[in-house]
């Protein structure tokens, strides 16, 4: 093992260990982002393990803290949080280039890092793969009904009842009171946004992987709710959708994590510089 | 905060060393090294450690924090972690601290399984300065355990309750199997260990942990924390008070879920925790009264 420490960023704040590729190096490289508060190593130590399996395919690989997470301060005069996010992905790629020089990057989210990713690869070409695990998610009926069917095979008439009940009461009670945790998700983004933002980067020649998890059944419940949810859009049949209803959020499972991997793994040829033949 | 890795090359260690950035009545503070909790204790512990350590380097301590193989970023697999090279991590991360704080005592903070280990690893640090023996060459001056481990097969099936609470806190449609698998084979799920696998050989040493096992540390001043009484601890302190150690042992109400996820609405640092942690450091280090 011959992982390195970086402290990256203009102000050197951005805690990062780059796990070197193994063999002949890959022209792309990957980033892993930080999922929630939880620090580099990922949920269950995941990025640990990407990265290292990655690495002996040809791949170098980033794990880095976030500022103010981790062991990354926050840098001095950070903007807004998700702003300062993308700032510091983009000032890890900037460093990974000039020092590995890699010119093309794969980043891989879950949830919060989904969100990070996605918005990252919105601004800066560089990022030519993005695997968003449990990211934007916009339900529907159809979903909500295979949700509901999944609920009743699993427990029953009566108890799925009372589940929507109290879940209609929660939303009710929500918007009657203007509950501000439920309606100022900072992180949400309309599923017309959604939309604009997967035409362009599949108009980029980025590979898009959006992964739902078990964790998330209630707004993602079948394996095509994607592809009915966006019927007609051109973008729609140009992302690669995996779901993983046997899977929870935060991989807790060793074969959930082995199974994260190998979809990593399995995608990750598909992403190519900007300009390469695949 | 200096990020590095240290010890063999067949065997790197991922550490972080915070430096004093005062210093005490004119004198450096201890040095201090922090033991962490194993696999997602360790990870749920993550921001209450690096602000315990930015707490000390304040009040005038060097601290070292470290990840043993197979944890971490450091190298090696889950599966890799052991109980023995655990011990032996501890002794690398002790010199590499004594190498940079020459002279100083240092203090050993342990936190849940990472203090019964560091129990062990003072233990053996003891032997090997009495009698030649394998073990850590620098001994610590006192040691602060923070919910020490001391009944493994407890834990163990805490460990496995606490994946399948993991799963069905997370998961929209809770699997019947994972109960079934904790009544009929909580092995498996033992193994599982909140999603960081559990080596056989940590595992077995787990088995056989308990207050008979677990090694008198031989260290002079020794200070327990724990949320509310237990009786096992109590009566280990007693043990340990007979064979000459200084021993305290405080009841300190913090509420913290050492396996939960996220932790969403639960407090990510306990400062009532940090705050007295930090405090028994310095107090454990300082010379004895006169009696």
């Amino acid at each position: 093992m011959n992982e390195q420490v970086l402290c990256l960023g203009s102000q050197a704040n951005l805690l990062a260990i780059w796990t070197p590729p193994e063999g002949e190096p890959r022209p792309v490289a990957m980033v892993l982002l930080n999922a929630g508060v939880i620090h580099r190593i990922g949920a269950h130590r995941i990025n640990v393990k990407l990265a290292r399996r990655l690495a002996a395919d040809g791949y170098g690989c980033l794990r880095f803290d976030l500022g103010g997470v981790g062991d990354s301060p926050t840098e001095r005069g950070a903007a807004d949080y998700r702003v300062q996010a993308v700032r510091d992905i983009i000032a890890v790629l900037d460093a990974v280039q000039a020092r590995f020089g890699v010119a093309a990057f794969a980043l891989v989210g879950i949830c919060s890092g989904a969100a990070h990713a996605q918005a990252a690869a919105l601004v800066d070409r560089r990022i030519r793969g993005v695997f968003l695990i449990d990211g934007y998610m916009h339900p529907t009926w159809r979903g909500r009904a295979h949700f509901a069917s999944r609920m009743v095979q699993a427990y029953g008439w009566r108890a799925t009842a009372a589940r929507v009940v109290r879940h209609l009461a929660g939303r009710a009670r929500r918007a009657a009171t203007g509950d501000p945790a439920h309606a100022a998700d900072g992180l949400q983004r309309s599923r017309a946004e959604f939309a604009a933002d997967m035409q362009q980067l599949v108009g980029d020649g980025v590979q898009v992987v959006l992964m739902f998890t078990g964790s998330v059944l209630e707004l993602y419940a079948y394996p095509a709710q994607l592809r009915h949810g966006f019927a007609g859009q051109p973008w729609v049949d140009r992302v690669r959708c995996l779901f993983e209803p046997g899977v929870d959020h935060t991989l807790t499972l060793r074969e959930s994590q082995r199974l994260l991997v190998e979809h990593v793994r399995a995608w990750l040829p598909h992403v190519a510089p900007a300009g390469s033949d695949r | 905060m200096q990020p590095f890795y240290a010890g063999e090359a067949a065997r790197r260690l991922f550490a972080l060393f915070d430096a004093a950035s005062t210093a005490v009545d004119g004198r450096p503070g201890p040095a201090v090294l922090i033991c962490a909790p194993h696999g997602q204790e360790g990870l749920r512990a993550h921001r209450l450690l690096r602000v315990l350590a930015q707490r000390l380097s304040r009040s005038g301590c060097d601290v070292l924090r470290f990840d043993p193989y197979g944890s971490g970023d450091s190298a090696g697999a889950d599966e890799d972690l052991d109980w023995d090279g655990w011990v032996d991590d501890i002794g690398v991360a002790a010199a590499e601290l004594a190498r940079r704080c020459p002279g100083r005592p240092q203090v050993w903070i342990g936190v849940r399984l990472g203090a019964s280990v560091a129990c062990s690893a003072a233990g053996r640090a003891a032997s090997a300065a009495a009698s030649g023996s394998r073990g850590p060459a620098v001994r610590p001056a006192a040691l602060v355990l923070c919910e020490p481990v001391l009944d493994g097969p407890a834990y163990l099936r805490s460990l496995a309750l606490a994946t399948v609470q993991a799963l069905e806190a997370s998961c929209s449609i809770r699997e019947p199997a994972w109960r079934a698998t904790l009544r009929d084979e909580p092995v498996v799920l033992e193994r599982e260990a909140v999603g960081f696998a559990l080596g056989e050989a940590l595992h077995e040493a787990l088995r056989a942990l308990s207050p008979v096992t677990l090694a008198r540390p031989g260290v002079a001043r020794i200070a327990v924390v724990a949320p509310k009484h237990d009786a096992a601890l109590a009566a280990l302190a007693r043990d340990w008070r007979v064979s000459g150690h200084e021993v305290t042992l405080e009841v300190l109400p913090y509420r913290f879920d050492w396996t939960a996820e996220e932790a969403l609405n639960t407090a990510l640092v306990p400062p009532e925790l940090v705050g007295r942690l930090a405090a028994l450091a310095g107090d454990t280090a300082a010379p004895a009264p006169a009696r």
